[in-house]
């Protein structure tokens, strides 16, 4: 269902978005390549939840263009940094840019996006209200500052210490607001009212902790490469996400310390992970995350109340409804 | 206005510097550890660019007042700088104390990096009148982008011995330090809300005086001076870094003296011995001289340029920055003092 959707609806959207998006910035033609390579893959989908935003108050897309590949270059940018602080060789079964060209050039090619997203906010339209414009350049900055802040604060966190909340607060900061964000700014650069943008932002934040959730669920399930990235990823690097964080607090006293032991690990056997994954369902971990799940899916669908009927406001009630279609998680 | 003395001038200087200072201690996150990481990267360094843009402005009739978030965000841009370049370069030490990936972790450095920049942007988009927001950022990004185009050329470059344009390697060196110099001028001058042949003539003055900075930093790679800024001598030939001065020397050395020095970088550069050949090859080529003379000219340039601004402390603070400031723990002072006297008290 949603993949018919992406490719009968959004697929001429998303030609317009790439060719915005992959332009030679560069003399070089090897610089061209490797930019090209920074910016290819994935489904595009920030750029398209700031036009969907645009359009779901009455906007015209073409308004909300520049926005929408500054968040899409950002979230670029931040991958490429997720993938060399997380050492992750592989995103949706290609090389990751560290792996393909070092670390060197992804820290270079990290700063080439950030420029490259604060740029695209100078092609807006003369006509636009440089308040409008000015509204851009702070959601972009507080986006990608927000995001930085939570990276490096789970680097920092006393894993142990952290509670469930702790964990979606984390994740809120490292995706949910972006999300959230390139609703808001669709919303405002489609000039809708103020009830409007504030609940496409709510939707974004339900809608982006839930499908956080969602990814943290089936990285112990078995949808084999839904990133690409092996099952029980988070497990092995003993990343905390609200799964582990459930676990850790609620197990019974043995569980509880076998669980801490294996997620101190440096490496894990797949023998391992297993175990860990049976940890975390006995302790009633996915039953809670699958709660929350519906909880926040709940949340998300309230928060369009506001919203005028659209093609896209249905649209946001399908991918509501297909949340856990396994076509959203695998590559 | 009163006749100036120069006496007032360092007060004057020191006034600006701890205005700054106040500013940038300002910030803070709700987490103590954060907090000690964003101290440590923002500590140091003599300010130059931050003076620039509240120097500019007040040369050219702005207030103090008005500069302060600009010339924050301007050091937030090259405090990112600092910490992505040490990153990339690998090197372990800036100004005596460890680098900051070096102390606190590659992965820190890179996120810090970017949390210093995008900060910067926040200060500038929340400023009142959204048509400054507006028109700073536009400015930031456009340097933002050529500043970092300039690195991963640089990177890109690396170990590449064929001849190369040596405009476009102009252009990178500009790119790396003119930039952000430019940046901080332009923004002073823009600030002061003068006509646009003025903003112009202020950014051409940071642009002159920041690609030679880079020059300079590249001769006293090579002839150790750079040492006392806690950069390894020769790091540049180890990496094997197209500055000017390589590229300048490949381009014009005789065709068997040429094949010398490709022949020396094609090995692995680790030897006290084959780097002090190499350096003695570019001394002799006559691309140091090349290269100074060109910091040289451009310094001239700017002190010129300066000459036409009506008379001020800042004027004055602008040329000493010119002058002596880029000569502290180097020994461009001699370079700069031996450069002729234009116009200037």
């Amino acid at each position: 269902m949603l993949r018919l959707i992406y490719q009968a609806i959004l697929g001429r959207v998303v030609e317009e978005i790439n060719a915005g998006l992959l332009v030679d910035s560069f003399r070089e033609p090897d610089l061209n390549r490797m930019y090209i390579q920074a910016v290819s893959g994935g489904r595009r989908s920030r750029a398209l939840l700031v036009l969907a935003g645009c359009e779901a108050v009455g906007g015209r897309r073409r308004a909300a263009m520049p926005m929408a590949l500054a968040m899409e270059l950002a979230h670029k940018a931040s991958l490429i940094v997720d993938d060399v602080v997380d050492r992750d060789l592989l995103r949706r079964g290609r090389p990751t840019f560290h792996a393909r060209y070092g670390p060197r050039q992804a820290v270079v090619m990290s700063d080439i996006l950030m420029s490259l997203a604060y740029q695209q906010l100078t092609k807006f339209d003369r006509s636009d209200e440089s308040h409008v414009v000015a509204e851009c350049y702070r959601l972009l900055s507080d986006t990608y500052h927000t995001m930085c802040l939570g990276e490096i604060q789970e680097l920092l966190l006393d894993e142990g210490g952290m509670s469930e909340d702790n964990t979606l607060a984390v994740a809120h900061k490292k995706s949910g607001l972006m999300i959230e964000n390139c609703l808001r700014a669709g919303g405002m650069l489609g000039r809708g009212q103020e009830a409007e943008i504030a609940a496409l932002g709510e939707f974004g934040r339900s809608i982006g902790l839930a499908f956080q959730l969602i990814n943290d669920l089936n990285s112990v399930k078995d949808i084999e490469g839904h990133t690409g990235r092996p099952v029980g990823n988070d497990l092995r690097i003993g990343r905390m996400n609200f799964l582990a964080a459930h676990a850790l607090r609620r197990a019974n006293a043995a569980d509880r310390s076998r669980l801490g032991q294996l997620l101190a690990a440096d490496e894990l056997e797949t023998t391992q992970v297993q175990e860990s994954i049976e940890l975390l369902h006995r302790s009633g971990a996915v039953r809670a995350a699958e709660e929350q799940i519906r909880a926040l899916l709940e949340e998300a669908r309230k928060s369009l109340g506001p919203l005028r009927l659209s093609i896209i406001k249905t649209l946001f009630l399908k991918v509501i409804d297909h949340a856990g279609d396994p076509w959203l998680w695998t590559s | 206005m009163d006749k100036l003395s120069p006496s007032e001038l360092p007060a004057y200087v020191a006034e600006r510097l701890s205005a700054i200072e106040r500013r940038l201690a300002a910030i803070h996150f709700d987490d103590p550890q954060v907090d000690e990481m964003w101290a440590y990267a923002v500590a140091g360094g003599r300010r130059i660019r931050p003076l620039l843009v509240v120097l500019s402005c007040e040369a050219l009739g702005g207030a103090l007042d008005g500069t302060l978030t600009g010339a924050v965000a301007v050091e937030l841009s090259h405090k990112a700088s600092v910490l992505h370049d040490d990153l990339v370069d690998e090197d372990t030490y800036r100004r005596g104390r460890l680098a900051f990936h070096a102390q606190f972790g590659q992965d820190q450095a890179l996120l810090m990096g970017h949390l210093l920049i995008s900060t910067a942007f926040r200060l500038l988009a929340s400023l009142q009148s959204s048509y400054s927001a507006t028109t700073y950022c536009q400015l930031f990004s456009r340097i933002f982008f050529l500043a970092a185009r300039g690195q991963l050329w640089d990177v890109a470059s690396e170990g590449r011995d064929e001849i190369q344009d040596l405009d476009r390697v102009l252009e990178a060196e500009y790119e790396k330090t003119g930039t952000l110099f430019e940046l901080s001028t332009e923004l002073g001058a823009r600030l002061a809300c003068v006509e646009p042949p003025t903003v112009e003539r202020m950014a051409l003055l940071g642009r002159k005086i920041g690609t030679a900075f880079q020059l300079l930093n590249d001769t006293n790679n090579l002839n150790g001076l750079e040492e006392s800024t806690g950069r390894m001598r020769y790091s540049d030939l180890v990496r094997r870094k197209r500055t000017l001065i390589l590229s300048y020397a490949l381009a014009t050395l005789p065709a068997a003296e040429r094949s010398h020095l490709q022949a020396l970088l094609a090995e692995r550069l680790v030897t006290p011995d084959a780097l002090a050949q190499v350096a003695e090859i570019l001394e002799r080529s006559g691309a140091v001289d090349q290269a100074v003379r060109q910091a040289r000219t451009w310094l001239r340039e700017a002190r010129n340029s300066l000459s036409s601004l009506p008379d001020s402390l800042a004027r004055h603070a602008l040329a000493a920055i010119t002058r002596e400031t880029i000569a502290t723990a180097t020994d461009w002072s001699q370079l700069i003092a031996s450069s002729p006297a234009t116009g200037e008290p």
